[in-house]
This record gives C-alpha cells, sequence and structure tokens, in this order.
C-alpha cells in the first residue's frame, strides 16, 4: 500500500530530520503528547544529541514502526505515527503526533486512516488500542472522531499542574472498522 | 530477611527453583500469561534467565519464591515488574495448582502489596488478567484492586476470545484497607 494521501506521506525517520523533530517536540504545548520513549521526562526539553538518540532507537526496534509525517511538495516535517504490535498483532497500539502549528487541519485524520488501513487490510490486527492523558481533550475528541470507543481509564497514570490524571484508553475492533467503511472513510483521500 | 505473612513467606530465588518454575510456565493452566506460551521451555533456559540478573542498587523489578510458611514447601511465584520509583509497578502471581484455594496467593499479595507501598512509597499499583480468568480478577478484588480497563476482545486464549483486563489499586485506597498501618509519606495534591 502507499502511505500517502493528496496533501502527506509518511515515511521512516533518518538521522537528519533530528533538528526539526527536536524543534517540534520542545514546544511546551505537546509536552505530555510527545509519545516519545518514558525514559525522557515529558515537560523537559530534549537535546540534539537526545533527539538523534530517539530516532536511532525507533529505527532499532521489531515489531514497531515509527514514520515521519512530511508534507506532499513542500517536505516539511509535521509529526511522527507510531504503531506496534509487540505483545500480539491481533491488538496493536497507534498513536498520532502533530507539531503544533499543523494542528487542526485534518492531518491527523488523514494518518490515522492511513494507518489504521494498514493494520486492519493488511495484518491480523483485531483491536486496535490508543492511549492519551485525561486532560487531552482535543486527543480525546479526536479518538471521538476516528470512531474508538472508551476501554477505560487507568487511574494515577502521572501527575501534572499539581494534579494526578488518568490514562483514557480507547479501541476499535475489526467490525467496527469494517462497518465505518473500511479505508474509504478517511476524510482528505 | 524474606518477606513473611501468615500462611507463606516470599524469599529470593535460587538455582534449585528452576525446575519448578519451569513445571508452572509449561503448564498451560499455571502459565499466568495472557497469550499461550509453548509449553517446552526448559531448566536451562531458566537458569540462564536467573544467570542474567544483575546486583543492582535501581532494580526496576522483583521477583520472589513463595514458600510455606508451615514447611517451607515451594508453592509459586510473585513478581512486580516495570517499577517507576515512587510511583507505580504491576504485579503478577502464580500459585501451583495444588495450593489453589488455601489463600496462599492473597497473602503473598498482600506481603508483596505491604512492600510496594510501605517499603518502595508507590501512589499505585497495578495488574494485568483477562476476561477469562476470574480466580484472577476474585483475587486481586479481595486486595482492593478494580477493574479500570476493559480491552474488548484483546486476548485469544484457551481457543476463546477474552478483553484484557487492567486493574488497578491506589495508594489511599490500600491504606483504608488497612487502618492498623499509618501512611506517612507526603501526600503529593
Amino acid at each position: 500500500m502507499n502511505f500517502q494521501t493528496e496533501q502527506l506521506k509518511l515515511r521512516p525517520f533518518e538521522p537528519e530530520d533530528a533538528p526539526a523533530l527536536r524543534a517540534y517536540l520542545n514546544h511546551p504545548k505537546l509536552s505530555g503528547r510527545r509519545y516519545v520513549p518514558h525514559g525522557f521526562p515529558e515537560e523537559v526539553p530534549l537535546s540534539l544529541n537526545q533527539v538523534e538518540g530517539i530516532i536511532k532507537n525507533w529505527g532499532e526496534k521489531e515489531s514497531e514502526a515509527h514514520l515521519a509525517i512530511e508534507l506532499s511538495g513542500k517536505g516539511d516535517l509535521i509529526g511522527h505515527v507510531e504503531f506496534e504490535w509487540r505483545w500480539d498483532p491481533q491488538a496493536p497500539w497507534i498513536s498520532v503526533v502533530i507539531s503544533r502549528q499543523y494542528q487542526r487541519q485534518g492531518y491527523g485524520t488523514q494518518v490515522a486512516n492511513l494507518i489504521l488501513e494498514y493494520l486492519f487490510e493488511y495484518t491480523p490486527a483485531h483491536n486496535v488500542s490508543g492511549w492519551m492523558a485525561d486532560w487531552n481533550k482535543a486527543g480525546r475528541a479526536f479518538a471521538d472522531k476516528m470512531g474508538f470507543k472508551e476501554s477505560g481509564r487507568s487511574r494515577r497514570e502521572g501527575y501534572r499542574e499539581g494534579s494526578y490524571f488518568d490514562g483514557i484508553l480507547v479501541d476499535m475492533l475489526r467490525p467496527e472498522y469494517k462497518a465505518r467503511g473500511g479505508f474509504n472513510y478517511g476524510a482528505g483521500r | 530477611m524474606a518477606l513473611g505473612g501468615k500462611l507463606v513467606i516470599l524469599r529470593e530465588e535460587q538455582p534449585e527453583d528452576m525446575p519448578r518454575l519451569i513445571a508452572l510456565r509449561n503448564d498451560l493452566e499455571t502459565q499466568a500469561w495472557s497469550k499461550t506460551l509453548p509449553p517446552d521451555y526448559t531448566d536451562n533456559m531458566s537458569l540462564k534467565r536467573f544467570e542474567a540478573r544483575e546486583m543492582s542498587f535501581d532494580p526496576m523489578e522483583g521477583r520472589f519464591i513463595i514458600i510455606s510458611r508451615e514447611n517451607g514447601e515451594f508453592a509459586g511465584s510473585i513478581s512486580y515488574t516495570g517499577l517507576h520509583p515512587r510511583w507505580s509497578a504491576t504485579i503478577g502471581v502464580v500459585i501451583i495448582k495444588k495450593f489453589w484455594g488455601t489463600g496462599f496467593a492473597l497473602d503473598a499479595q498482600e506481603i508483596l502489596l505491604k512492600f510496594l507501598f510501605a517499603e518502595l512509597g508507590l501512589r499505585v499499583v497495578r495488574l494485568y488478567t483477562h476476561g477469562g480468568n476470574p480466580r484472577a480478577v476474585g483475587l486481586a478484588q479481595k486486595s482492593g484492586f478494580k477493574v479500570s480497563v476493559r480491552q474488548r476482545e484483546a486476548i485469544f486464549k484457551n481457543g476463546e476470545l477474552y478483553d484484557n483486563l487492567v486493574m488497578d489499586l491506589l495508594r489511599e485506597e490500600y491504606f483504608e484497607l488497612h487502618p492498623k498501618l499509618v501512611d506517612n509519606l507526603p501526600a503529593l495534591p
């Protein structure tokens, strides 16, 4: 399959992406939703060296994929998407990150649709899950719009602005994906 | 000093425990894993895993053998993994069938929870099980765990599709259930 729409394409990360990746990961509004390895505190700015390490780490792991989201034509790096099936290819996980300045323009929807198409039409996925913090209202609304259903709240996943927060888990089953019309459902395709 | 309870004692693993641990893992009923593992593990594999452990002042997991307080007989294994210091960990317990229904598992679980909350100062303890394992759910509920996430049809085991369950127990809930214990850990929010 082609991992692209008219507006964007998904491609592997390369070492030279580090400065652009670092620039958007360090935007304060993205803290808590960067989806980078847990060893890095969510709120603390990342050095170029650390981001180079993250790209290297992403490229070495099996049973997971981390793709750069690039605008067609311009070549701007506008975010990243990851999906992993380490535990069980029947129940993979997905997360989408769009850099601050490119949010709310439909790019996340296009990316999520591409990955759902891949997981449900090229792998044995039956349940695709995602995760976001309970304060991430935009993330929750996005999951809703994509057709994910809330599967629960893992209590006390973290601490932010002086309060505990929960992790909201959402999932979509293969019959639900089919019922919404498969990959033809996606906006912008 | 080993960790002692009313019925059982938790002690460190020793090389001579490996055959018994392998017997637990090679029995589909006791392997306590939410996807089926091949029942072909050898004592040698287990010994290598044992020998791979290194002395550390920052271990992210703890593994204990459960023995009967009365006669020292091997009864099973209990562990915590994925430690986030002063925050969270995930526990897992396996008991040989001979000791099912004796209260050994609950006693072992309570000893470990006391260690995690009173010694390690965790804010939440989690565990994973699935909808086809009501014994595990019941055991967790006896210690105060609640089902917080029900990821639909994410587990295939015993020829059946089950929900993946995340259960959690908050620090405050634990101390409320153990009024004789005093919580001196500084509160966060």
